[in-house]
């Protein structure tokens, strides 16, 4: 069970009281619907007909329901607190092909992409090392840095009737209301700090009617029922070559989402976190897929899990599991009321924009200290600055994209998908020349510490590996080697070999001479006033304590004392 | 390495900086060698040691014999994290009374 952070109230596996797990469910519940409207853009920019975007909207709170159900259940799913939302990757892929084929096209595409997202999920292991803690802290940046766009617009009023200028009002509704929601998540406790979302909204919403840009209800809605049994069912099917490629890029960028998501949340669930748990990404996706199939073969727009939901998560201190089952079963329920769908859709874009500010500041930093958990070398950094880079680029020029072919615009306008794949590509390549074992040889002149220090760090940058394993290591085996030399049990030199695989980090030095003995009971101090041998013997029982593991064994005609620190 | 040597109090106060290893640990052998006249006990201020080996524990041990031998309490103060790791692993924190800081160590040595 990992160890809970201290600024976490309710952990991934705690129980949290009734009334509050219903309340937070809710919270989270009525967050991700706000996000219907990125299938009612799509519906609208393909022209679709008010029945096919009803059928639209409908499957995918259904299956967004489901899928925030099966994620966050321990047995079936992830066993974390995922809530799902329209999945924002999907909306070129959606645009094109119900412009094209209407919901039987995008229904066929929207197949194939699940196919290709649930594929990559058969090579977890390939994942863990093509997304190191690095690449997964450049693609939790990214996640961030590409939410900040609509939530920007949404501040300054971008996207409203003011023809491209700030207004004002906006900016000071989504400020007061951020402002709340931070203050609340920072300096509070309690029930408080758990609906400071809610509260923030709230307050937001409040003041936004009163500076007149809360939207009024449209005529229909009061004409919307309260209740009403949702009208779904199989679209047919319409295939386009064309597309293909652009639905099965969508999977896989979608699958990249997923996985940041997922390992996000892990960290900020585990106060000891060190790498990212691709099994349990795995059965997220999973779990993903089968809803998006679900969705396509009933006329659905796909879902995701939701960054946004992270930022609420972190906000409230609550990550338990139970409080997506809530989430999913409101999200399932308000597919049977399309007044409450309706009535969603007019909270004011100012405070939903503060929202998405919240969880887009958490993510980009989420995302460095994922970054600067590991030792950096040159590699590394140009891996991780380009690909940022790269992501920036097509995010802040967005002529370079509409200057490439048709089919790659839906794939290279997503920040997270072009940063991704860069430094997917680049951690790749700078692997060449990188062996996983390296060795120094170290004599009785060198300064054991410094020769030491120098050449772990050196090692612990090219491997990535993580700075507090090496800071641990360095001391250990300086002392190892120290010994060796000065209690002449290393015959004058030594062989000092590391080696890396992720999991260890070990090092083994090699030498002409005895084995030193290691006592399984602590030698008397007094020992270091003895001879070598009980200096080398009461540092045989130091460095069996120090290290995670010690052994003594011979190499060929060498011996061979190895140290081994967990990684 | 750096030693400083300090007297408050008819206290005797060490402040070693720097890596305590086989090289260096000569020089702060020499320096614990003399105890001047009037001293009434000896203070190891630790806080700026970043790294100590096995020959540094061998001169801590050593100047502690002393120290008894001469009637005086020799205590260590403001040990870092990863030093006060191989004080505890080594049993030493059993042998030498050990302070937070300089000053807690001189409130308890006056």
């Amino acid at each position: 069970m990992p160890r809970k952070p201290s600024n976490i109230v309710y952990s991934a596996h705690e129980k949290p009281p009734l009334g509050t797990l219903f309340a937070l469910g809710i919270q989270h519940a009525t967050l991700a619907l706000l996000f219907l409207v990125y299938p009612l853009v799509a519906a609208e920019e393909a022209g679709l007909s008010f029945a096919d975007t009803q059928v639209l909207i409908t499957s995918c709170i259904i299956f967004m329901g489901i899928a925030t159900i099966i994620e966050c259940w321990p047995k079936a799913g992830a066993g974390m607190l995922l809530v799902q939302i329209p999945n924002t990757p999907h909306l070129p892929l959606a645009v094109q092909s119900l412009s094209a084929g209407g919901l039987p096209l995008y229904a066929a595409m929207s197949l194939v992409a699940s196919v290709s997202q649930l594929s990559l999920t058969r090579f977890t292991n390939a994942l863990r090392a093509v997304f190191p803690p690095e690449i997964c802290g450049v693609a939790v940046t990214m996640l961030g840095i590409a939410l900040a766009p609509p939530a920007l617009r949404r501040v300054f009023g971008l996207a409203q009737e003011s023809g491209g200028l700030v207004d004002t009002r906006y900016l000071m509704v989504s400020f007061i209301t951020l402002f709340i929601i931070i203050a609340l998540a920072i300096f509070s406790r309690g029930l408080l700090r758990l609906f400071a979302v809610a509260i923030g909204a709230g307050a937001g919403w409040l003041i936004a009617s009163f500076a007149g840009i809360a939207p009024t209800p449209a005529d229909t809605f009061a004409q919307l029922p309260y209740v009403d049994i949702p009208r779904i069912g199989f679209p047919g099917f319409a295939w386009s070559w064309a597309l293909l490629p652009a639905a099965i890029l969508t999977g896989f960028i979608s699958a990249v989402d997923m996985i940041s998501t997922v390992v996000s949340m892990q960290r900020m669930d585990d106060a000891d976190w060190r790498r990212a748990d691709m099994e349990q990404a795995g059965r997220a996706i999973r779990a993903n897929t089968f809803a998006d199939m679900g969705a396509a073969l009933t006329g659905g727009f796909a879902s995701a899990s939701s960054s946004a939901a992270i930022g609420v998560a972190f906000a409230t201190g609550a990550t338990a599991w139970r409080i997506g089952i809530i989430a999913g079963g409101v999200i399932l329920l308000a597919a049977f009321s399309p007044k409450l769908v309706g009535a969603l859709t007019i909270i004011p874009t100012p405070v939903v924009g503060a929202i998405l500010i919240y969880a887009s500041a958490f993510l980009i930093v989420a995302g460095m200290d994922l970054i600067l958990s590991r030792r950096l070398s040159d590699r590394r950094i140009f891996t991780v600055g380009l690909s940022v880079l790269a992501g920036l680029t097509v995010a802040l020029l967005p002529e370079v994209v509409h200057s490439t072919p048709d089919w790659a615009q839906p794939i290279l306008e997503s920040p997270l998908s072009v940063s991704t794949a860069v430094a997917v590509l680049l951690n790749l390549f700078f692997r060449i020349g990188i062996r996983q074992e390296a060795s120094l040889p170290v004599t009785l002149g060198d300064n054991a510490f410094q020769v030491t220090t120098e050449f772990l760090e050196q090692q612990g940058d090219l491997w990535g590996a993580r700075r507090d394993v090496i800071a641990a290591a360095i001391p250990v085996v300086a002392e190892a080697v120290e010994t060796l030399l000065d209690t002449e049990t290393a015959a004058g030199a030594l062989e000092l070999r590391a080696r890396f695989d992720e999991n260890n980090f070990d090092v083994t030095l090699l030498y002409q001479g005895e084995a030193i003995e290691v006592p399984t009971l602590r030698p008397s101090p007094e020992d270091l006033l003895g001879d070598a041998k009980a200096v080398a013997r009461f540092v045989g029982y130091m460095l069996s304590k120090r290290a995670d593991k010690l052994v003594i064994g011979m190499e060929g005609e060498r011996q061979a004392l190895s140290l081994r620190f967990e990684h | 390495m750096h030693i400083d040597r300090i007297v408050e109090k008819d206290v005797l106060i060490t402040a070693v900086r720097g890596r305590l290893d086989s090289s260096s640990s000569p020089k702060l052998d020499e320096t614990l060698a003399v105890i001047p006249e009037g001293s009434a006990a000896i203070v190891l201020d630790f806080a700026e040691l970043t790294y100590i080996s096995s020959a540094g524990l061998r001169v801590v041990l050593k100047a502690t014999k002393l120290a008894r031998s001469n009637g005086l309490q020799l205590v260590i103060c403001g040990l870092v994290p990863q030093v006060h790791e191989v004080f505890d692993v080594s049993g030493f924190t059993a042998l030498i009374p050990i302070h937070e800081s300089r000053a807690s160590a001189l409130a308890a040595l006056t």
